[in-house]
């Protein structure tokens, strides 16, 4: 069976969210037969992470946290992957970081040493939360218009489909949602502007 | 009044339209309702400066007619 590997740090409100909402692909990624290394919390360090990719060779790189133009965190802000220093870990892989800002220089310089694709946000990746639902972000809907459409992309590649079909999928679930904004009297149109702006600045590079 | 000045005070209008439970995660910073966004802002700091560059571009997007294309 093919390996797909996750990490899943966190800490604090913004990686509790993502941690939250990706914890349906594993179920996912196990009914699709992926053979399945879910790196979460703690586990989600840099060490392990070399150790599985070593060790499993996987064709699936999904990674989540924070990130800026050269590099992806993990858990507590450790520095999981860092142009010019280890982005060779994802060759021949395909990539999803969902974070910030890493397609802008780690994802070029990932695919430049044989990584598959990589998909990712080449700005800051923004999205609407609700006071309150924070302890149970699955029932946030204002974090959902975001979440649900850049999770296309995971869930896409998890069902087999290509890098470029997956993309094309979540830009289409971020223009839906979007559409469904402006053509409705909803007092939540306001989120247009950062769902643009994701939809904008999402990339696959191959 | 400087345009920069004028740009600040459009933003913090537009910031005003956010509900009072909305807080906008911005991943690599945080998460900031709509008093924090406006002090960052006002301050013009790198979160300023980021909330600042996704409204013009929303602005600019309209004026090309992003959404009848």
């Amino acid at each position: 069976m093919p390996e797909v590997v996750f990490t899943r740090p966190d800490y604090e409100t913004v990686t509790h969210y993502l941690f939250v909402w990706s914890q349906k692909l594993i179920s996912l990624a196990k009914t699709n037969k992926w053979t399945v290394s879910d790196l979460k919390k703690t586990q989600a360090s840099l060490r392990k992470f070399t150790a599985v990719i070593k060790k499993n060779t996987p064709q699936l790189v999904l990674l989540h946290g924070h990130g800026n133009y050269s590099a992806i965190s993990c858990q507590n802000e450790e520095i999981l992957l860092e142009k010019g220093r280890n982005e060779e870990l994802i060759k021949n892989t395909d990539t999803y970081a969902f974070s910030c800002e890493t397609a802008k220089e780690l994802g070029p310089a990932a695919v430049k040493k044989g990584a598959k694709s990589y998909i990712g946000y080449d700005e800051v990746f923004v999205f609407a939360t609700t006071k309150g639902k924070e302890k149970d972000p699955l029932k946030d809907k204002r974090a959902a218009k975001f979440l649900e459409p850049a999770l296309e992309v995971s869930t896409s590649l998890l069902r087999r489909l290509s890098p470029r079909t997956s993309f094309q999928n979540s830009q289409k679930a971020f223009k839906k949602n979007i559409d469904s904004l402006i053509s409705s009297k909803s007092k939540e149109v306001y989120l247009v502007r950062y769902l643009l702006w994701n939809l904008r600045h999402q990339v696959c590079l191959t | 009044m400087r345009t920069k000045d004028k740009i600040i005070q459009l933003i913090l209008a537009r910031l005003d339209v956010l509900p009072p439970d909305a807080k906008i995660a911005i991943v690599g910073f945080g998460t900031y309702d709509k008093h924090e966004l406006k002090k960052h802002v006002r301050k013009d700091d790198d979160i300023g400066k980021k909330i600042i560059e996704i409204e013009l571009d929303y602005l600019k997007s309209l004026k090309k007619g992003v959404f009848y294309a």
